[in-house]
């Protein structure tokens, strides 16, 4: 009967109270911290990824299809009249099995780098899709993120990012002459 | 003395106390940690932004001298643009990794490496970035 009084009137007691709710209150602002850090340690591992995906595209997309590019004729009177017609260019062609070769070797490059290159927390980016219509081309990658702190009340200590970049070639205008740009 | 002793042990007040010896300690190094880790990601987005467009400006350029001069420019305006101090500008270094020479070569690979040095906190910010030169410049 003692006891039960005795914790009674303790929990009736107003000393102290300001001290479990300063103590609640950090713990949550540290597990929010810990959140927060995760949240923006994925944001710039995202950046990370995109753009490693997209000098990937950047690389595969360069890789012309000769064969389909060298059809047609050009002669000294199409040329003019393509110029005085306004006449769009006609799509480069990209050979692609080379840009799916050229892409997978760029991811590589990223994913083996220990410099300053790729976030120390991203692991492997790894190819999920390549759509390549001959014209353009669409790289999809991931890659899992190591967060620095377990997500709290939870058991979560990665995420797995996604990334999607799509390119195409571009005719660069001038006037060549074996190769120099003279306008 | 009394008036002294008597408002020592009163309990008016002693809330704020409660909280001053409480709370400061455990929250002022939240604040630091805060401080701290919004200048550090904050640095690391700007520098991965300056070293992807700096090399963009370098291979998208005609010459290899002209790819040198539009890159350092590039970097200039766009720290001025991100809010880089003129102190930290002046700390601003391009180094550049070329597979070939001169760098802008068809088919070679450049990596550029930004870094400069922070105003609040000195430290080193690196970031680097890389890209194919086309086979067709």
């Amino acid at each position: 009967m003692d006891v039960r009084r005795l914790s009674r009137t303790v929990i009736n007691q107003e000393r102290g109270s300001l001290s479990v709710v300063i103590i609640g209150v950090f713990f949550l602002t540290v597990a929010s911290l810990m959140v927060m850090t995760d949240v923006v340690t994925v944001l710039v591992a995202k950046r990370s990824l995109a753009q490693a995906t997209e000098a990937a595209a950047q690389r595969g997309v360069h890789s012309l299809d000769k064969s389909a590019y060298y059809t047609g004729k050009g002669t000294l009177f199409t040329a003019p009249l393509a110029v005085i017609n306004h006449r769009d260019h006609t799509p480069i062609p990209i050979n692609c099995s080379r840009a799916l070769l050229d892409v997978m070797l760029e991811l590589h490059n990223w994913s083996n780098d220990d410099g300053s290159m790729k976030r120390h927390e991203l692991q492997g980016i790894v190819l999920s899709d390549l759509q390549c219509d001959g014209t353009s081309l669409e790289v999809s990658t991931y890659a899992e993120v190591k967060f620095p702190f377990t997500v709290p009340f939870s058991r979560m200590d990665s995420a797995i990012l996604t990334s999607t970049v799509g390119t195409t070639n571009q005719v660069q205008e001038g006037f060549y002459l074996f190769g120099v740009r003279l306008h | 003395m009394s008036t002294l002793r008597k408002k020592l042990a009163g309990e008016s007040g002693s809330a704020i106390v409660e909280f001053v010896a409480l709370a400061v300690p455990l929250f002022i190094p939240i604040f630091i940690y805060l401080n701290i880790f919004a200048s550090v990601s904050g640095n690391e987005a700007i520098v991965r932004t300056l070293a992807r467009e700096g090399l963009r400006a370098y291979v998208a350029s005609d010459s290899d001298h002209a790819g040198r001069e539009v890159s350092a420019q590039a970097l200039s305006v766009i720290a001025t643009h991100l809010g880089l101090t003129p102190g930290e500008i002046a700390t601003l270094s391009a180094r550049y990794e070329c597979s070939d020479n001169p760098c802008l070569s068809s088919n070679g690979r450049i990596r550029l490496t930004v870094s400069y040095i922070d105003g609040q906190s000195h430290r080193t910010i690196e970031g680097s970035a890389q890209e194919h030169v086309s086979p067709w410049m």
